[in-house]
């Protein structure tokens, strides 16, 4: 499988925070869900990665381009999508539309049309007086309406109800459905993740802790609960991230398929 | 007059942008080029000078008591404009426009009380000094010059800027 993103040894510096040797991949025809607590440095990577704030070193590749050399053509086969949406509040959506759209040379009006009547979007209505989860899906439509290839989406479902957040990996499903090629969004709601990504990246203190797919993730990690008595000495090692109450423990384990950890553990509980 | 509006308009249109400073990073993140960003403003400026200069055109029509405007008015305020301009765009995009709002406040507060009082005390013969075609045309192409210069500077601080 090709990959759409290739990111090598970035590194960025802040005063209080530092990426540090940042390299992943994103597969051809994937979802990737870019996980992390929040100030793990999920979004500096995402700005860095299109150019938003300048690396101190690392190479960035794009559909098999370098960032560095063909920035523009790549851009215009990417579509993004900001927390905020980052638009001038007090331009009307069309306003806006036509800012962001001759910037692309294959811009799509009836495309766009079709998403605005979709989300019941008004054209006229001010950007300002959008609720937060219209306002992410005119980001989407901006973002789908260019035919893009692969989709940025920092914190696309952040502060969104449940019904817009379904609606959105609705959207997103059926966009790869369509013949998208990839998306990539960072995410701290894992049931998000749960429901559409195929791939995972975690990000912890400005570091990559692992790229796996989802699916071998939820074969191998498991959690845990049970009563605090279970907790021996050999149990112990076997368990991460262990809390415990008056009521019991939980914790999760990657032994879960073990045989010989099995009996001294209570049964698994699948991963939600 | 036009100098004051000029520099009103674009004070205006700075602070509304800085208020969606996340706006800047979404462009950016399009196919626009940051050097189109930068050059859009100074065009910008141009365009609000025309505009600015059409309208106490006819207004000086309407109202001959105010006088002629013609490129002997016109030229010396553009190079006017041109330096104060020239000078804080740069700084702006380096410092960012919190830091800077003041200074260009002072400038206007400035101008408006410090030129009347100037012009009380410059000598007459000055005051009467007329520019021949050859100087406009001097102080013209040298006001273009500051500028394509202040936008190259300017170009080379918001190419490296991180946006937020």
């Amino acid at each position: 499988m090709k990959n759409i993103l290739e990111v090598r040894g970035l590194n960025k510096s802040y005063r209080n925070f530092t990426l540090q040797d940042v390299s992943f991949s994103l597969p051809e025809g994937c979802i990737t869900g870019f996980i992390g607590v929040n100030g793990a440095g999920k979004t500096t990577t995402l700005k860095t990665i299109l150019g938003l704030t300048p690396k101190e070193s690392g190479k960035i590749r794009f559909f098999d381009m370098d960032f560095d050399t063909e920035e523009r053509s790549i851009k215009e086969r990417l579509g993004i999508v900001f927390d905020s949406g980052g638009f001038y509040g007090e331009l009307n959506l069309m306003e806006m539309k036509t800012l962001a759209a001759s910037s692309y040379r294959s811009w799509d009006e009836a495309e766009f049309r079709r998403y605005l009547d979709r989300f019941s979007l008004n054209p006229r209505q001010k950007i300002n007086t959008l609720s937060k989860g219209m306002r992410m899906k005119y980001a989407l439509a901006l973002a789908l309406s260019h035919r893009a290839e692969l989709l940025i989406m920092d914190e696309p479902t952040s502060g969104l109800d449940p019904l817009i957040r379904r609606q959105l990996l609705d959207i997103l499903r059926e966009y790869m459905e369509r013949g998208g090629r990839g998306v990539f969004f960072s995410t701290h709601i894992t049931s998000d993740l749960d429901r559409l990504a195929d791939v995972l990246i975690l990000i912890d203190r400005g570091r990559i802790v692992f790229q796996e797919e989802k699916d071998s993730l939820m074969e191998r990690y498991r959690i845990v609960k049970g009563d605090v008595q279970d907790l021996s000495d050999a149990v112990l090692p076997l368990l991460h991230n262990l809390s415990r109450t008056a009521f019991g423990f939980t914790a999760v384990t990657d032994q879960a398929v073990s045989p010989e950890a099995r009996p001294r553990t209570p049964e698994p509980w699948p991963l939600s | 007059m036009t100098f004051f509006s000029v520099l009103f308009v674009l004070l205006q249109a700075f602070q509304k942008e800085a208020m969606y400073p996340k706006a800047s990073a979404y462009l950016c993140a399009l196919p626009y080029r940051r050097r189109d960003l930068v050059l859009a403003k100074y065009i910008y400026f141009l365009g609000i000078f025309l505009g600015c200069c059409l309208i106490y055109w006819i207004e000086t029509l309407l109202f001959p008591e105010l006088g002629n405007f013609g490129f002997s008015k016109v030229v010396p305020t553009f190079a006017g404009v041109c330096l104060l301009l020239g000078l804080y765009l740069p700084v702006q995009y380096r410092l960012g426009y919190e830091c800077t709002k003041y200074f260009f406040l002072i400038a206007i507060l400035g101008c408006s009380f410090l030129l009347p009082m100037l012009i009380r005390y410059l000598p007459p013969e000055l005051l009467a000094f007329r520019f021949n075609p050859g100087l406009l045309a001097v102080l013209f192409i040298f006001s273009i010059g500051l500028l394509a210069g202040s936008m190259a500077v300017s170009i080379h601080f918001y190419k490296r800027k991180a946006l937020i």
